[in-house]
C-alpha cells in the first residue's frame, strides 16, 4: 500500500465528515432534542452545532500553524516522543470505544426491524467485517466510498421530508417564543454530541491535497449535518409533536411506518436497507484515521502493517460492542460517549494550542 | 494457497452470518393476519379479550378465522402458540377492529403491543364493529370466504374517497393517547341491513383509551367537514321557496378547512370556514331544464346546500362542547400554536367547552354535468 492511498481532495474531505456524524444517533434525534428543549427542539440543532463549529475552527487553526500537519507529527513536536504518543493512543482508544457504541446501535436497530432472531454478536460482526475490510483499503477508498453512500443518504432523507410535509403539521412547531432557555440549552448541549465525528479532522487534515480547502471544506460538511438533523427534527416534531415524539425510541423510523405505500409496502424496510451502509460510515471513517495514527505513532510500515492495524482495531470495537447487555445500557453509554467527544474534539485542539503558543514549534 | 485457505474461511464465516441461517421461515409455515379484532371474551372463557385473528395461508385459497381469549394481548398469543401449527406473522396486518363492548373497557393494552411491535405498521387502519367482531368475521367469511380481508382493507382504505367518513390509522389513533383534550374518531362497521355484507354506520369517538361517543352518518359527517379531514362524498339537498319544495338533487364535492384563532379579552375564538367544491350530479327541476343554466338558481342551490351543513355543524359543536368537552375536530393546535405555554395547563382540566367556535360554510358547483 502507498501513502497515496492516503490523499484525500477536499470534496472527499466534506462526504468523510459528514459521514463520520450522521449515522445511527440522528434515527433517535427528534426523540433527544424534544425531551429537553420540547417544540424549540429544532432551534437545540442549530445552536449545538456551536460546538462542533468551535471545534473544527480550533483544529484548523492549530494544524495551520505547522508545515507538516501530521496529528502524530504534531503531537511529537508539542509534547515530545512519549507524551506525544501518549496523546495519541489515547485518541485511537477514544476512537475504538466511541465506534464500538455505534457499532451497537447499528445492530440493535438492525435486529429489531429487520433480523430478530438473529443474535446481535453475528450481526455487529459482519458489520466490523465489511468495516474493516473497507477501512484496509485506505482514505481514498473511504472518501469515495462516503461519497457514493451521501447520495444515498439524501434519497432517505427526501423520504423523511416528504412524509412529514403530508402526515405532519407545522402547528407543532409554533410558536416560534414563548422559549424555555433552561431545557433549550440542555437540549443544545445534547445535540452536541450528535455531531460526534468532526474530530475526524485531526487525521484527515493533513491527507487533504489542497491545505488551503481545508476550512471550507469542514464548514460545507458542518453545514450539510446542520440541514440533515434540522430537517429530521422539524420531521418528528411535524409528525409526532414534542410530547408524542418522546414516546417513541427510533421517531424516523417510526415515522416511515405511518405512510400506507402501494408500490413499496413497508417504506421503513425501504430505508433501512438503505440505510445499513450509513450506519457504519462513522465506524468506518474514524476507524480508518485510528488506524492511520496507530500506524504513524509506532512508525510502522503502512504497506505491512496498516491492513492488521486495522483489524486489530476492528476486533478491539468489535469486543466492547458486545458488553453492554441491554439497549438501555447502550443508551447510557452513547451519554458518557457523547462527554468524550467534546472533551476529545474541543479539548484536544485547544491543549495543543496552548502548548503550541508556549513552545514554539519548530516548522513553523 | 495459505491466501486460498482464508478467502474460503472468510467466505464460509461471513455465509454463516446471513440472515438465512436465523431468521429463514418457508412461506408455507406462516398464518398470515391480515385483520385482527379485539372483543371481550365470550361467555364461559376467563380472561379480559379475546383476539380474534383472520389469517391467509399461502397453501389454502379460503381465509379462516381464530380466536383466543387471555388475560392480555400477548396472553392471546400464548395460547395459539400452543394450540396453531404455523407461525403468527403480524407484518401483513391491515385492518383492526375493535368490538364495542371491549371499546368501553380500555384498549391501551392493544394499542400498546400493536405499537411495540416492529412488525406492525403504523398506517393499520382501525374501524370499530357495532357488536363484536368475532361475530362480524365469522359472517363475513361464511359469505365470502377468499376476499373478506380485500373487503375490509379496501372499504376502510379507500372510505374517504366517497364519503364523509375519516380513515382512522393506529397511528392517529395512538396519538389521541398522548395529546390531552383530544377525541379521535373511527369508523364504525356493522352488518349490513340486507345481510349481504357489511356497512359503516357513522364513528365513534375515543378519547384516551376508550369509546366516549358513537354518531350518525350525519353527524359523522360534520365532524369530519369541521375537523378539515380530506374526504369527498355525495350530498343529497333539497331547494325551498316560501316553504315550497323547488328542486332537489344531490352534488358530488370535497372539502377544504381553515381556522383561525383570535382573542377578545380572556375568551378564544376559532373561526372556521369549511369549503366545499365539486359539481351538480343530479338535478330534478320541479319547472323546465333551462334552470340548469341559471346562475342565480345554481347559487340557491348552493346556499341550500351550505345552509343545511352549516346547521348541522352548529349542533355538532355544541353537543362537542356541552356533553363530550373534549375536541373532536382538531382545532386545539391553532390555540396552542398562539400561546402553548397558557393553554397546555388547561387542556386537562377543561378547554374546548370555554371557547367560541364560529362556522362559515362556503359550497361551489363547478359545473353541472352533462347535460347542463
Amino acid at each position: 500500500m502507498d501513502r497515496t492511498r492516503f490523499e484525500i481532495t477536499s470534496k472527499q474531505l466534506i462526504f468523510i465528515i459528514v459521514g463520520a456524524q450522521v449515522a445511527t444517533a440522528f434515527l433517535s434525534l427528534p426523540r433527544i432534542a424534544a425531551a429537553e428543549a420540547g417544540h424549540h427542539a429544532w432551534l437545540a440543532v442549530i445552536i449545538g452545532a456551536v460546538f462542533p463549529l468551535a471545534a473544527i475552527l480550533f483544529t484548523v487553526a492549530l494544524l495551520n500553524r505547522f508545515q507538516d500537519a501530521d496529528f502524530v507529527n504534531v503531537s511529537h513536536q508539542l509534547f515530545g516522543k512519549f507524551l506525544g504518543t501518549l496523546m495519541v493512543l489515547i485518541f485511537v482508544v477514544y476512537v475504538v470505544i466511541f465506534q464500538s457504541i455505534v457499532i451497537r446501535i447499528f445492530s440493535e436497530i438492525t435486529c429489531v426491524f429487520m433480523l430478530p432472531t438473529t443474535p446481535t454478536c453475528m450481526v455487529s460482526l459482519a458489520c466490523t467485517l465489511s468495516v474493516v475490510y473497507a477501512v484496509s483499503k485506505g482514505a481514498k477508498v473511504i472518501g469515495r466510498l462516503n461519497e457514493f453512500l451521501f447520495y444515498i443518504l439524501i434519497v432517505d432523507i427526501l423520504m423523511i421530508v416528504a412524509i412529514s410535509i403530508g402526515k405532519g403539521s407545522y402547528l407543532n412547531l409554533l410558536p416560534l417564543g414563548e422559549i424555555d432557555i433552561n431545557g433549550l440549552m440542555q437540549g443544545s448541549m445534547k445535540m452536541a454530541y450528535a455531531y460526534a465525528g468532526s474530530e475526524v479532522l485531526l487525521i484527515t487534515y493533513a491527507m487533504v491535497q489542497h491545505r488551503h480547502e481545508v476550512l471550507k471544506a469542514s464548514l460545507i460538511a458542518l453545514g450539510i449535518t446542520l440541514l440533515i438533523y434540522l430537517l429530521v427534527v422539524i420531521a418528528g416534531l411535524m409528525v409526532f409533536g414534542h410530547i408524542g415524539v418522546q414516546f417513541i425510541t427510533w421517531p424516523v423510523i417510526t415515522l416511515l411506518k405511518i405512510p400506507y405505500s402501494f408500490a413499496l409496502g413497508r417504506l421503513e424496510i425501504v430505508f433501512l436497507l438503505l440505510w445499513v451502509g450509513l450506519g457504519v460510515k462513522p465506524v468506518m471513517n474514524l476507524g480508518m484515521t485510528a488506524s492511520y495514527a496507530a500506524v504513524r505513532t509506532f512508525n510502522l510500515d503502512i504497506s505491512r502493517f496498516y491492513a492488521w492495524i486495522a483489524l486489530a482495531i476492528g476486533a478491539g470495537i468489535y469486543v466492547l460492542s458486545l458488553l453492554p447487555k441491554n439497549l438501555l445500557q447502550v443508551f447510557v453509554l452513547a451519554d458518557y460517549a457523547g462527554y468524550t467527544f467534546l472533551a476529545v474534539s474541543l479539548g484536544y485542539p485547544l491543549l495543543y494550542l496552548l502548548v503550541s503558543a508556549v513552545r514554539r514549534p519548530r516548522s513553523s | 494457497m495459505k491466501l486460498r485457505g482464508m478467502r474460503i474461511v472468510f467466505i464460509l464465516v461471513m455465509g454463516s452470518m446471513l440472515c438465512g441461517c436465523w431468521d429463514t421461515i418457508d412461506l408455507e409455515e406462516f398464518d398470515i393476519c391480515l385483520v385482527a379484532g379485539y372483543d371481550t371474551p365470550p361467555a364461559g372463557e376467563t380472561g379480559k379479550i379475546a383476539v380474534t385473528a383472520l389469517l391467509a395461508d399461502v397453501g389454502e385459497k379460503s381465509e379462516k378465522i381464530a380466536t383466543h381469549s387471555a388475560r392480555t394481548v400477548g396472553g392471546t398469543r400464548e395460547r395459539r402458540a400452543y394450540s396453531e401449527a404455523r407461525h403468527y406473522n403480524l407484518a401483513q396486518l391491515q385492518v383492526m377492529l375493535i368490538g364495542k363492548d371491549f371499546a368501553q373497557q380500555d384498549i391501551k393494552g392493544v394499542i400498546d403491543i400493536n405499537l411495540r411491535e416492529p412488525e406492525v405498521k403504523s398506517s393499520v387502519n382501525v374501524a370499530l364493529v357495532d357488536g363484536r367482531v368475532e361475530e362480524l368475521l365469522q359472517f363475513m367469511v361464511e359469505k365470502n370466504p377468499r376476499k373478506t380481508s380485500q373487503i375490509l382493507i379496501n372499504l376502510l382504505q379507500t372510505l374517504p374517497d366517497r364519503a364523509f367518513v375519516p380513515s382512522t390509522s393506529l397511528h392517529e389513533l395512538s396519538t389521541a393517547f398522548y395529546t390531552p383534550g383530544m377525541a379521535v374518531a373511527v369508523p364504525v362497521l356493522q352488518v349490513a341491513q340486507n345481510q349481504q355484507g357489511v356497512e359503516v354506520t357513522g364513528s365513534a369517538l375515543f378519547v384516551n383509551d376508550r369509546i366516549v361517543a358513537q354518531l350518525d352518518r350525519e353527524e359523522t359527517r360534520a365532524l369530519v367537514l369541521l375537523s378539515g379531514r380530506k374526504t369527498r362524498g355525495w350530498l343529497p339537498f333539497s331547494l325551498y321557496k316560501d316553504g315550497k319544495l323547488v328542486d332537489e338533487g344531490t352534488a358530488f364535492v370535497d372539502n377544504k378547512r381553515e381556522v383561525e384563532v383570535s382573542r377578545q379579552g380572556d375568551l378564544i375564538v376559532f373561526d372556521i370556514k369549511v369549503q366545499m367544491k365539486g359539481r351538480l350530479v343530479e338535478h330534478m327541476v320541479a319547472e323546465h331544464s333551462s334552470t340548469l343554466h341559471d346562475s342565480q338558481h345554481l347559487k340557491e342551490m348552493e346556499q341550500a346546500i351550505a345552509r343545511d351543513l352549516q346547521l348541522q355543524m352548529q349542533d355538532f359543536i355544541k353537543f362537542m362542547q356541552e356533553e363530550l368537552q373534549v375536541d373532536a375536530i382538531n382545532i386545539t393546535p391553532y390555540a396552542l400554536a398562539k400561546w402553548r405555554r397558557e393553554i397546555t395547563p388547561q387542556l386537562e382540566q377543561g378547554f374546548i367547552e370555554d371557547v367560541l367556535i364560529n362556522v362559515e360554510v362556503n359550497v361551489i358547483l363547478q359545473n353541472t354535468g352533462e347535460l347542463g
